[in-house]
């Protein structure tokens, strides 16, 4: 991969096929850095689990009896046996389906069948008890990490923690997950998703064609280029050094460049706008600013965790639907260097109506979910694409390019948020600070 | 795991009642001729069958220790489709830059099993099936999938029906998009 100074950014393609080099992945982008695992409200009892992946090891996210949340490797100590064939439940223990080790909901091996009758004097139970992950609660989402020597959470997420809590408070600050994740496997490698996910309001217009000619948007203006009437989108593109992104598409009157002062009253298109002056209420100057005409955001989580929030109408509901906003997180586990787990959670505000947040859901599951075939299908039937076409000797020695928009935005001086804020409305701003911390971490040499 | 705390639930499929057996054979039927429609790309027969209301789901596969308990989210589901939703999809068809549907895939649904139900209070039947379905496109697109499929059917008189709610409770934990891509 690298940067040139003939306006072109470049990445070699074996990155999105080679299995040896996603065995170097997990070694040096997924082991030292923070993944989402979840959502504490997914596990609010003592005993609660769900079984999840960090990086290349299944995972059991485990509410213990105390009340605190563990991260157990999900292998057995005696002969790596899982202990978890469930995707979720309650348990106080684990005993391991083979010999019948057993370890308590904290980890601690607790049962080791013929102890005191077939095993040496030395042999300590205490020192097999299951590796732990480091974990972290941060309003609600679940962060983990097989790293000791990671940053603490906050340093890692750097720039990218004051977004979160933007996007968190936009909407009362109180968020609860709808139901349990949807799942799906898709082709192509984990990298895709998220890059596209990261920042790529280019490939609104192409993949999403058939999405805007009908009209799934309603009147609003997420398509991110077609302005409607008066008005137009403003894409703010944010790429940090940790290689997290935040992509803000504004609603600016035609013509607008920059985000000057707010004009009137904030508004939040896709809640309810009788809640709009509440929601002003709960947040920091700075943060109304951020919130305030934001039609679509999205982003990325490095390495593997992206965000969307974006709104849909009538197009998709019924005649007297109104004008709703959806927030997903979706996680991008690989499952082999060509093949990708998504796993999607749809968080709603707890401060809107049971019709609303049934409704926010209705819009994710139809549009954007696993199934949703209305947009979500053209995302991976282009992922499918690039993975069935990419591998070739020749095509495989041709590079991936990113150099839309390289050294054209302008900076976003006056923008509320921290970082190195732009304005470029079509950019591969976002996806290049995804690569340059992924290529710091694999030590892959820029050569242009 | 928490599932959301919500009030009447307009997405509640109904439970069984009597089973009705005497109904088998024309439900099976008029279900044979519904696929078809579907396999044949008969797009505009296919929603004729369809309520106004007609609502589309398939829950969120659960895999848990305990074989009591349900296998399938109630209030999850991987996509929801109502019959507006459901044209614009099969509108795609037609339209060029239906990347996702162009070419087309073939599918087949094998429908097995069928047993008709009354739907307590209400003159609705409750159909349900086993269904296989295969899908088909170029080299690398194959996918196979087997659910058990669940409608709620309004009686039109002399052996015709409309659908009215269809709940599709996938046997694969995790599908595939392939398999997702299916309208089954
Ligand atoms: S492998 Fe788990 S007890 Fe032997
Ligand atoms: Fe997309």
């Amino acid at each position: 991969m690298g940067e040139s100074f003939d306006n072109t950014f470049r990445l070699n393609r074996d990155i999105f096929f080679d299995d040896a080099l996603l065995a170097r992945e997990y070694a040096r982008v997924f082991f030292p850095t923070w993944q989402l695992v979840g959502f504490s409200d997914e596990i609010p009892e003592a005993g609660d689990y769900v079984v999840r992946r960090l990086g290349a090891d299944s995972v059991v996210v485990v509410r213990d009896e105390r009340g605190r949340i563990a991260v157990l490797l999900n292998s057995c100590g005696h002969r790596g046996t899982r202990l978890c064939q469930a995707a979720f439940g309650n348990a106080a223990h684990f005993r391991c389906s083979y010999h019948g080790w057993t370890y308590a909901n904290d980890g601690r091996l607790v049962g080791v069948p013929g102890l005191r009758t077939h095993y040496p004097p030395g042999f300590r139970k205490s020192e097999r008890d299951l590796p732990t992950a480091r974990v972290v609660c941060r309003r609600g989402f679940l962060f983990a990490t097989w790293d000791p020597d990671a940053p603490d959470l906050e340093d890692y997420l750097g720039d990218l923690a004051w977004y979160l809590d933007a996007l968190l408070d936009g909407a009362g600050g109180e968020w609860e997950v709808y139901g349990p994740p949807q799942r799906v496997v898709a082709r192509g490698n984990w990298k895709i998703p998220v890059d596209n996910f990261a920042g790529d309001g280019y490939h609104m217009r192409t993949a999403h064609q058939i999405a805007l000619e009908q009209g799934i948007y309603g009147d609003t203006l997420a398509d991110g280029t077609r302005g409607r009437g008066r008005f137009d989108l403003l894409g703010v593109n944010i790429g940090t050094e940790q290689g997290h992104s935040v992509r803000a598409g504004y609603v600016v009157e035609k013509g607008t460049e920059t985000l000057g002062p707010l004009r009137g009253e904030p508004a939040y298109p896709g809640y309810p706008p009788e809640t709009w002056p509440r929601l002003t209420a709960g947040q920091t100057p700075e943060q109304v600013r951020f919130n305030s005409d934001l039609e679509v955001v999205h982003g990325a989580v490095f390495p593997n965790a992206v965000f969307l929030s974006v709104a849909h109408d009538r197009a998709i509901g019924e005649d007297d639907d109104p004008l709703t906003r959806y927030l997903v997180w979706r996680v991008h586990s690989p499952i082999d260097a060509r093949r990708t787990e998504c796993t999607y959670w749809t968080l709603v505000p707890k401060a809107m109506d049971a019709d609303w947040k049934r409704r926010s859901y209705s819009y994710q599951a139809r549009t954007q979910s696993a199934g949703g075939i209305l947009f979500e299908m053209d995302d991976f039937e282009n992922f499918a694409r690039i993975d069935s076409a990419m591998p070739g000797t020749a095509a495989g020695a041709v590079a991936a390019d990113l150099s839309l928009g390289l050294g054209l935005g302008e900076p976003a001086p006056e923008f509320p948020g921290p970082g190195r804020a732009e304005y470029l409305t079509l950019s591969e701003h976002n996806q290049r600070a995804f690569y340059r911390r992924w290529a710091h971490l694999m030590e892959v040499e820029a050569d242009g | 795991m928490a599932e959301p705390a919500v009030g009447a639930d307009p997405t509640a499929f109904p439970e069984r009642g009597a089973r009705r057996a005497d109904l088998d054979r024309v439900v099976t039927a008029f279900l044979v001729e519904e696929a078809a429609a579907l396999d044949e790309a008969r797009y505009d027969d296919w929603l004729d069958l369809l309520e106004p209301d007609f609502l589309y789901r398939v829950p969120v596969p659960l895999l848990r220790e305990d074989p009591a308990l349900p296998r399938h989210s109630a209030t999850a589901v991987l996509f929801e489709a109502t019959k507006r939703t459901l044209r614009l999809k099969l509108g795609r068809v037609d339209l060029r830059h239906a990347w996702s549907d162009r070419p087309a895939a073939t599918t087949r649904h094998f429908l097995g099993g069928v047993r008709v139900f009354a739907v307590p209070g209400a003159d609705t039947v409750r159909v349900d099936a086993n269904l296989l379905v295969t899908a088909n496109r170029g080299v690398e697109h194959s996918a196979l999938v087997t659910a058990s499929r669940q409608d709620v059917l309004v009686p039109r008189g002399g052996g015709d029906y409309r659908v009215r709610a269809r709940r599709v409770l996938l046997d694969v934990e995790v599908p595939t998009v392939e398999q997702l891509s299916i309208i089954f």
